[in-house]
């Protein structure tokens, strides 16, 4: 191919992609609280991961943890200067039995970038693809040397990278207490803040396709210093996840902390990566800045929606009580300043629908859309539809991702077939909305919409 | 029109065919040659583009009239660029373009090149470029289209784009390096 019919054939894309191009508006990004909220997901991962793990491995005989024990514990370097990565060290203090996958030969690590920084890409991007490629990474454990097993797909400086021994040797097994794993990362054009690695050993459990409920003590530890990790592989858990790019699931948790508060959490988990929403991550900052260093963790629903398929896996576990869905028309519902209107409600072959406006201090709500940088704005709204909760499905939040200021909620589960009656009497609990736009605003609890017959 | 349409007109030499791809494609062409030259070279180039496409239509029957269009003001910009700077700068999207293809010679070489020719290998590279695209992010993608198809340089995308000069570098040298790696397996390069 001559140089001068690729260059040509560069200009010869679809004319939806020059459109795009044209008329792409990127929202301004944000960056203050990066460092401190990317910081934070870290823990929120954590807890999330622990609430996964609760039915096979936590109570697994012989196995992990104790309440208040520390998983794993890793240091965070930090790196002023962006200074050329070097190796990561890590020490794991303690590993449940399940290490290894035997069956895939493999190790599966959660990597973490903190903080997002401005050169090579910053943080990842919706779809689940990092631009940290998974064949810059090595590692050793205990003395073993692992090479990745390609490239990784990370979502706002979160990685799953798959290593494999080199030469094909078997993957030690157990791993082992103390294992020292080395985990480096170069790439010679890029200079990167350090690498916090979070150790995820692979659950050769067999896969389950219904959530379970579980109690999970775990500690949270200062953001600054060290972090709990937690201990899931939900690779094994979805069989889809080899083939579902750009799948998430929503998960809500219930949280008891250990002054009796009860409060919720939202969580997402993107099969390509973990993204968390930053209801999590201020949760969990509320939880420790209010002095609170243990709490249960209850899962309670998980929802998926694969992208691009209708295929749609609601696990609902717990019934909330009447849930009711307003007539079309606007209700105000105020959060110290943030605002969520509904603007219209309509059904469709999905179900039910309702969209809904978004302002803080009666300006438009935005988010980064391409990067997400972990949970600077997230909003999602967990909706209770006729006794049962669902969590809306990804489209909604990415909705608010791209910079729009009101959303399109799907309702999704077997209740979406549900025909409203005319005269019908519905009301929508907003159960647990965060909100963050320079600032953060957290509701606890539910609070309920409005109360209307449905016409 | 449908670009079928358009294309049909100007088969039969009826005019409205070309008032139409001026409609249609004048505000995208005339961004694409204003990136690099100043208004009034900007100008003639579009006007030169819709008499390549007077003259090339027929023979040539593309399937995207918009497409067809911005690769003649892009090739018919870079001419005139170079023949206003007399060589001494070349286009920031084509100097990037140069290390992908790792050929010094191509500002010469597009200058040389016919842009209205069509070609079969041409039009399979194309659509794998199209389709490596479409695998990319939104930004990566807008970045790439805005690069190299509007030829706009490092100081305005990364304007646009929220980003800095060297995170734009950065991210071209990935996509760069990602689409050599596309076009080598599927031996289009």
């Amino acid at each position: 191919m001559k140089n001068t019919k690729l260059w040509n054939a560069a200009a010869m894309v679809g004319d939806d992609l020059l459109a795009e191009a044209e008329n792409y508006t990127p929202v301004k990004r944000n960056r203050p609280v990066r460092r401190f909220a990317a910081l934070a997901v870290a823990a929120v991962m954590a807890v999330s991961c622990l609430g996964w793990a609760a039915k096979e491995w936590i109570f697994a005989p012989g196995v992990g943890l104790a309440d208040g024990e520390i998983l794993t514990r890793v240091n965070v370097y930090t790196n002023e200067n962006q200074i050329p990565l070097g190796k990561i060290h890590l020490e794991a203090v303690t590993f449940t039995e399940h290490k290894t996958d035997p069956a895939e030969n493999r190790l599966i690590f959660w990597v973490f970038r903190s903080p997002v920084h401005e050169m090579g890409g910053g943080a990842m991007d919706p779809e689940g693809k990092g631009w940290l490629e998974g064949d810059s990474f090595t590692a050793e454990v205990n003395g073993v040397p692992y090479r990745s097993a390609g490239s990784g797909y990370s979502t706002a400086g979160w990685g799953c990278y798959t290593f494999r021994p080199v030469e094909d040797q078997p993957v030690p097994e157990p791993v082992g207490e103390n294992c020292v794993i080395t985990v480096s990362y170069e790439e010679p054009d890029m200079t990167v803040d350090p690498v916090q690695v979070i150790l995820t050993p692979a659950n050769p459990a067999e896969a389950e396709q219904t959530m379970v409920t579980g109690k999970a003590a775990l500690t949270l530890l200062p953001l600054s210093d060290n972090l709990v990790i937690g201990n899931f592989d939900y690779a094994e858990w979805l069989p889809l996840v080899e083939t579902a790019r750009n799948t998430s699931t929503h998960a809500a948790f219930k949280t008891i902390t250990n002054d009796g508060t009860e409060g919720f959490a939202f969580g997402s988990l993107n099969l390509c990566g973990i993204q968390t929403d930053y209801d999590c991550v201020r949760a969990a900052n509320d939880f420790y800045n209010r002095g609170i260093r243990e709490m249960d963790l209850y899962l309670l629903n998980v929802s998926m929606a694969f992208h691009g398929e209708t295929g749609t896996y609601t696990f609902p576990l717990m019934e909330i009580g009447q849930t009711h869905v307003p007539e079309r028309d606007v209700y105000l519902l105020d959060i110290g300043g943030f605002t969520c209107r509904l603007v219209s409600v309509a059904r469709d072959e999905k179900g039910l629908q309702y969209e809904t406006e978004y302002r803080y201090n009666g300006r438009d709500a935005h988010v980064n859309p391409t990067y997400i940088e972990l949970n600077e704005y997230s909003v999602g709204p967990i909706d209770y539809w006729n006794g049962q909760m669902h969590i809306v499905n990804a489209e909604a939040p990415r909705n608010i991702m791209n910079g729009e200021n009101s959303t399109l909620v799907y309702f999704t589960g077997e209740e979406t077939d549900h025909v409203m009656e005319v005269g019908e009497e519905v009301t929508v609990y907003l159960q647990n909305m965060m909100f963050t736009y320079g600032e953060s605003y957290h509701t606890e609890g539910a609070k309920p919409l409005a109360e209307v017959t449905f016409d | 029109m449908t670009d079928r349409e358009i294309t049909e007109a100007l088969w039969r030499r009826d005019e409205a065919g070309l008032a139409a791809v001026m409609e249609l494609c004048g505000g995208r062409c005339r961004k694409i040659a204003g990136n690099i030259l100043p208004d009034s070279d900007a100008e003639e180039v579009v006007a030169d583009t819709w008499l390549k496409i007077w003259q090339s239509i027929p023979p040539n029957r593309p399937e995207s009239i918009a497409a067809y269009a911005c690769r003649i003001t892009r090739n018919l910009a870079i001419n005139r660029y170079y023949h206003n700077k007399a060589a001494r700068r070349r286009p920031e999207a084509l100097t990037d373009w140069m290390e992908l293809t790792e050929n010094p010679d191509l500002f010469e070489t597009v200058q040389a090149a016919d842009p209205t020719a069509e070609s079969a290998e041409a039009a399979e590279t194309a659509a794998a470029i199209d389709r490596f695209l479409r695998t990319l992010p939104v930004e990566d993608r807008v970045l790439f289209v805005r690069r190299f198809v509007y030829l706009e340089d490092t100081d305005a995308l990364a304007q646009r784009l929220h980003l800095t000069k060297g995170h734009i570098h950065v991210k071209l040298h990935r996509l760069r390096k990602k689409l050599r790696q596309m076009l080598e397996e599927e031996k289009l390069l």
